[in-house]
């Protein structure tokens, strides 16, 4: 008895040592970036930074290595929230104060529903391609099958680079070779709206707007394309430039303006039906737009500088150089944060003009 | 040794030739052919010595079996990304450098760098070399050109063309400055030039202050900076060591003749120690060795130690003369009573010597030979040379009168000098005691500083060049301006062959470089992964949203074709990750490499491993761990052998309390003043400590034995130890002061280690000779005086009584005999061999 004891005794044990050693063991080796908590780190705020959205009177911001940052005072100081992921975020938007998503690359988009504290992966770039492909073989459009195929076989290399958050469920997120899906479930379900938007060359989709009923979505070598109902069609626009636009805006009078490589911005007054070249004195590429709460659109590029738009103008706010820019906020006290490839800056639009 | 010897028999007998022992007489019965063996050997060893070369040699300094250097030296031929190259900063003072006459200075200087020897020009770079370019991206994919803009003129437009090619060209930090008022020549050197001879540091550091003189006269300020720079800047520090050499030789000349009064012997005994110096000089190319900025050390010692035991010698000739002997027959005597002394003390400091042959580092070995070596000749020099040519020459009748005449036979304090009677009251209760609680609080206070030692060199810049020096100056110029961190730390990635690109190690390397960013102390770091981001982003079109290590093996594979050698080898079976450092303090090292082990384990498997380390900082971090190590296995070994050696000679644990414990806080105070200096411990320091306690236990030696020798006669404490006084302590005063003259000078030398060598080894030698006169009767009087002499008293001098031949002679035994009231023909009967 006693033997027979000590002998049921030891093989839970050796299972447990087993199993704490093989956990140990796989924790150990380095993972990769989408399955990799980010590392806690002080350099939150040096790094490339990319996207940024208010969830209450907490701001966030992503970038580089998973980065999530949260600021309680508009910009000035950032704690790092941990993140289930090491890839790099481009985005983030909250629909109130404790639902929001972040998407970065690897087809990974994060959400939370508690204000930011913590975030849960909803989707990656594997899951994607293989819901897209069983998508497509249920509608049996042999091409579409073959396009998913492929981005099955791809494997989960291509990032998200924008969204639009429609509701505390519902989101909308493109990104590389044409990719744009759409979830009402809070990341439960997807649907794809590749079938929608005619992107016969897969180009990039930089920015996804949304005013109304009117939804704009603008990409690489020009791309340009308009929804006027909802996001239900699309309508592929004749491009004034075969440069690549990286945002876009939806102005309340109907205007829509795209802006992108080297400077180009162009603003079109009748639905697109024709562009007008907005004047940019500097040949520096736009990153990000931003329409402020008094209704001024301002602009940021590469060559460091923010750029505001007055009669199919662009003129510099600022005289010295920023680093190379990446998104602007408009903080709730009015000012602007710039994000760039080394940390947010605070900038007063106060003494702009 | 200052001991008169009882003449009353042998005064007036007629000497014969053929007493003494089979040596001396050998030596002394042939004195010319002896003179003429050594002027042959010293001719020889000075014709030798001329083809002495001095050299400093990086790869001497490492610890070659540390794991981490075996690394280092394994792949040191693929490690492009850290050749030798030299960096020169150009700077315009009157502004920036759209300038058009800075720009035709640097066109000249850029075209004569080009043309020196040794340089790579294919790999050279500088604002006018072709291969400088700016790159922009269009519709249509990139375009660029070279950043001198085609048909510049000079003119203020061509200047304005060249100001926007470089704000596009991604040089500004690399090749030009933040503030753009310089830029960089940066030169990548061959390790042999076109004749296939090795790279000459002295001659090319020479040639580029040269090149530094003539620009900076023509109104540009010249930094250079580079390894190369670093060791002709340090050959051309030990040069000067020279003249610290005739300095020490000068005031340690006036030191002994302040000590004789005589100048002929003086000069003899400085003679005798120059000639030791010169047979070093001449036996070390003989044995195939050169002279380092660590070796150099050595004949100061050699010399240092030469002037002691020359002016011992030289006392007893002078007091056997001063009683009326022969100049012959004095020295004769003389080297009776102080060979075995001298050749057991030379010995004893070839222990603290020999201690140092066990630390893995080769210029610390060659310092032990060096030193042992020179230990090795001054036996000869000053041992059997010195009393052979005294017999020629002799001294001055005055000086020998004097010797006599300031000669205490009697032991009543009285009659002693003012300076004994006060280091005799530390034999007294109240000022032992006051001694002994003042040398506790010291030793509290120095061991409690002691406990901040830090390991590894502590200020920025070239650790061997001293931190205003041009050269830190020039490094100091371009981490202001150019922000890149002289301290690399570069870790290897062995990979199968062809499988550098390989995502799951690159994936492996771009978490470990994030995680290494994180620690205090890192700058920044460079690597394969990274510069993938980087590519990545700029292929689509530089938008930022595309800044990520991608998981995609053909853009990987493409990045890495694309990517410059030194992130990965020809071969792409080794990765650099490269981690720039703020400093290379210790605690800074070994946080990174302690990250690095633990991910290493975690990570290593058969075909991919993460090998410690290259780069400045990594070699530093090896040698840190070495001298670590190295620091308490020699502190153990060198008292160990201290220990032993003086229990051989006392033969009583009490007395190795009493000379061993003012070593031990004369090591502790060196500690402590290190950390005051902040001097780290380092392949310099490590020697240090070793030389001092070696050194220094000789003092107690002499002091003890015949403090001892009177104890077990029975003389109290006081009394002993003022005869140990009289006899030896003007010695032991004279030997601690040459020792620390021969030294100190060291601490004007450019070299920063050779000045903390200096400084340090002047405050060890003085301090151990504080130790000796002052806390030695102190100590000995709580340990000695009671139990151990009284007790003894009885047994030693029926001991002497019978006359029976000691089991074996020590070191004190043949000071003990110098100092002895035995005739003299007793000590000379006894037989050599049992001497040794």
């Amino acid at each position: 008895m006693k033997g027979q004891g000590g002998k049921l005794g030891f093989y839970p044990i050796a299972l447990l040592l087993l199993l704490i050693f093989s956990i140990s063991k796989s924790q150990a080796a380095t993972k990769d970036a989408m399955e990799r908590a980010a590392t806690q780190s002080d350099l939150g705020d040096h790094s490339v930074l990319l996207g940024a959205a208010y969830a209450g009177a907490s701001l966030f911001t992503v970038g580089e290595r998973g980065l999530i940052l949260r600021s309680n005072d508009n910009g000035e100081s950032w704690q790092q929230v941990p993140s289930p992921v090491s890839v790099t975020l481009t985005g983030i938007a909250f629909s109130d104060k404790n639902n929001g998503y972040a998407i970065g690359h690897s087809g990974i988009v994060l959400g939370t529903s508690n204000g930011g504290d913590s975030w849960q992966v909803k989707l990656n770039g594997q899951a994607l391609a293989k819901q897209l492909l069983t998508e497509a073989i249920d509608d049996g459009d042999d091409q579409t099958i073959q396009e998913m195929q492929r981005l099955v076989t791809d494997g989960p290399d291509k990032p998200f680079l924008d969204l639009l958050q429609l509701g505390p469920k519902h989101l909308v997120v493109v990104g590389a070779y044409g990719l744009a899906v759409e979830t009402k479930d809070a990341g439960k379900t997807w649907q794809s709206w590749m079938g929608r938007i005619e992107n016969f060359f897969g180009y990039h989709l930089y920015a996804v707007r949304k005013q109304g009923d009117r939804v704009l979505i603008a990409g690489e070598q020009g791309f340009i394309a308009l929804s006027v109902d909802n996001g239900q069609t699309f309508k592929t626009l004749e491009s004034p430039y075969e440069g690549s636009f990286f945002t876009a805006e939806l102005l309340s009078n109907n205007d829509l303006i795209v802006a992108g490589l080297r400077g180009n911005a162009f603003v079109s007054h009748d639905k697109g039906s024709s562009w007008e070249k907005i004047i940019d004195p500097l040949p520096a590429s736009i990153t990000a737009s931003l329409i402020s709460k008094n209704g001024q659109l301002f602009m940021s590029n590469q060559a460091g500088m923010i750029l505001s738009l007055a009669n199919d103008q662009l003129l510099p706010i600022n005289h010295k150089p920023l680093p190379p820019l990446t998104h602007l906020i408009e903080t709730s006290k009015g000012n602007l944060l710039a994000l760039s490839i080394s940390g947010s800056i605070p900038v007063h639009i106060g003494n702009s003009k | 040794m200052k001991y008169e010897v009882p003449v009353s028999d042998t005064k007036k007998a007629p000497f014969d030739p053929n007493s003494g022992q089979l040596i001396e007489r050998i030596l002394f019965n042939h004195r010319l052919i002896v003179l003429m063996i050594f002027t042959v050997l010293s001719v020889i060893l000075a014709w030798q010595s001329s083809k002495l070369t001095i050299n400093a040699s990086f790869e001497k300094t490492l610890p070659t079996e540390q794991s981490y250097i075996k690394n280092y030296l394994n792949y040191e031929t693929e490690l492009t990304g850290l050749g030798n190259a030299l960096r020169i900063a150009v700077a315009n003072p009157g502004g920036s450098i759209y300038d058009a006459h800075y720009l035709e200075l640097l066109r000249q200087l850029s075209d004569e760098v080009f043309l020196m020897p040794g340089v790579d020009r294919v790999q050279m770079k500088s604002l006018w070399t072709p291969s400088t370019r700016w790159i922009g991206i269009t519709e249509e994919g990139l375009e660029g050109g070279p950043v001198i803009p085609e048909g510049y003129d000079g003119s203020p437009e061509s200047l304005q063309q060249l100001k926007a090619n470089v704000a596009r060209s991604g040089q500004i930090g690399q090749l030009i400055a933040a503030d753009e008022e310089s830029t960089v020549i940066y030169m990548p050197l061959l390790n042999q030039d076109a004749t296939g001879k090795p790279l000459d540091y002295a001659s090319y550091s020479e040639k580029l202050e040269k090149l530094r003189a003539k620009y900076q006269e023509k109104g540009l300020d010249i930094h250079i900076t580079g390894f190369t720079k670093v060791m002709g800047d340090l050959i051309a520090g030990v040069q000067t060591v020279i003249w610290f050499f005739v300095v020490a030789v000068i005031i340690a000349t006036l030191m002994v003749f302040w000590y004789t009064r005589c100048v002929r012997s003086t000069g003899l005994v400085v003679f005798a120690s120059l000639l030791a110096v010169v047979w070093q000089l001449g036996i070390l190319p003989t044995l195939g060795y050169d002279l380092d900025p660590y070796s150099i050390l050595v004949p100061f010692l050699v010399f240092a130690i030469g002037m002691s035991h020359g002016a011992q010698k030289m006392n007893g000739i002078m007091q056997d003369v001063g009683r009326g002997f022969d100049k012959l027959v004095a020295a004769r005597f003389t080297f009776r009573r102080l060979f075995l002394a001298g050749l057991t003390a030379l010995l004893a400091d070839a222990v603290g010597f020999a201690v140092l042959l066990v630390i893995d580092i080769k210029v610390i070995q060659e310092l032990a030979i060096a030193a042992s070596i020179g230990v090795a000749v001054l036996i000869f020099t000053n041992l059997i040379l010195l009393p052979i040519l005294l017999s020629y020459v002799g001294v001055s009748t005055s000086a020998a009168q004097r010797s006599v005449v300031n000669d205490i036979t009697s032991d009543e304090s009285k009659k002693a000098p003012i300076l004994w009677r006060l280091l005799d009251k530390f034999t007294q209760r109240k000022w032992a005691t006051a001694a002994l609680i003042c040398g506790f609080i010291l030793a509290a206070g120095g061991y409690y500083q002691s406990t901040y030692l830090k390991i590894g060199d502590l200020d920025q810049g070239a650790p061997e060049l001293r931190k205003d020096s041009r050269y830190n100056q020039d490094v100091a110029f371009m981490n202001k301006h150019y922000g890149a961190s002289s301290d690399v730390l570069a870790i290897m990635v062995k990979t199968p062959d062809g499988q550098c690109s390989q995502y799951q190690t690159l994936n492996k390397i771009d978490a470990l470089e994030w995680q290494l960013r994180q620690l205090p102390g890192v700058e920044s770091t460079n690597s394969l992964p990274l510069l993938s981001r980087r590519v990545l982003a700029g292929l689509n079109e530089g938008n930022p949203k595309w800044y990520e290590f991608l998981e995609n093996q053909r853009m990987l594979n493409y990045i890495t074709a694309g990517a410059p050698r030194g992130l990965y080898n020809n071969s792409c079976n080794l990765l650099t990750i490269y981690t720039y450092l703020e400093d290379h303090k210790a605690d800074t090292l070994s946080r990174i490499v302690s990250h690095v082990e633990q991910f290493a384990a975690q990570n290593n498997t058969d075909d991919v491993q993460f090998l410690l380390a290259a780069g400045s900082a990594g070699i530093q971090a090896a040698t840190n761990i070495t001298v670590k190590e190295a620091w308490y296995n020699m502190l153990f070994l060198v008292y160990g052998a201290v220990i032993i050696l003086s229990f051989i000679t006392f033969r009583s644990w009490r007395a190795v309390v009493v000379a061993v414990l003012p070593l031990m806080l004369t090591s502790v105070l060196a500690e402590a003043l290190m950390v005051q200096l902040e001097m780290g411990v380092k392949v310099a320091t490590l020697p240090v400590i070793a030389l001092g306690v070696g050194i220094g236990i000789d003092y107690a030696l002499y002091i003890l034995s015949i403090t001892l020798m009177e104890l077990r006669r029975g003389s109290s404490l006081s009394k002993a130890y003022l005869r140990a006084l009289n006899f030896t302590g003007k010695v032991v005063m004279l030997t601690g002061i040459t020792l620390s003259i021969g030294v100190i000078t060291w601490v004007l030398s450019p070299i920063k280690f050779q000045a903390d060598m200096g400084l340090l080894l002047a405050f060890m030698f003085l301090w151990n000779m504080l130790g000796a006169l002052i806390l030695l009767p102190a100590l000995a009087h709580f340990l000695l005086k009671p139990s151990y002499a009284n007790a003894n008293q009885q047994e030693v001098s029926e001991a002497r009584d019978q006359d029976v031949t000691p089991p074996q002679t020590t070191k004190a035994e043949s000071i003990a005999d110098a100092s002895s009231e035995k005739t003299l023909s007793d000590t000379s009967n006894r037989p050599l061999s049992t001497s040794l």
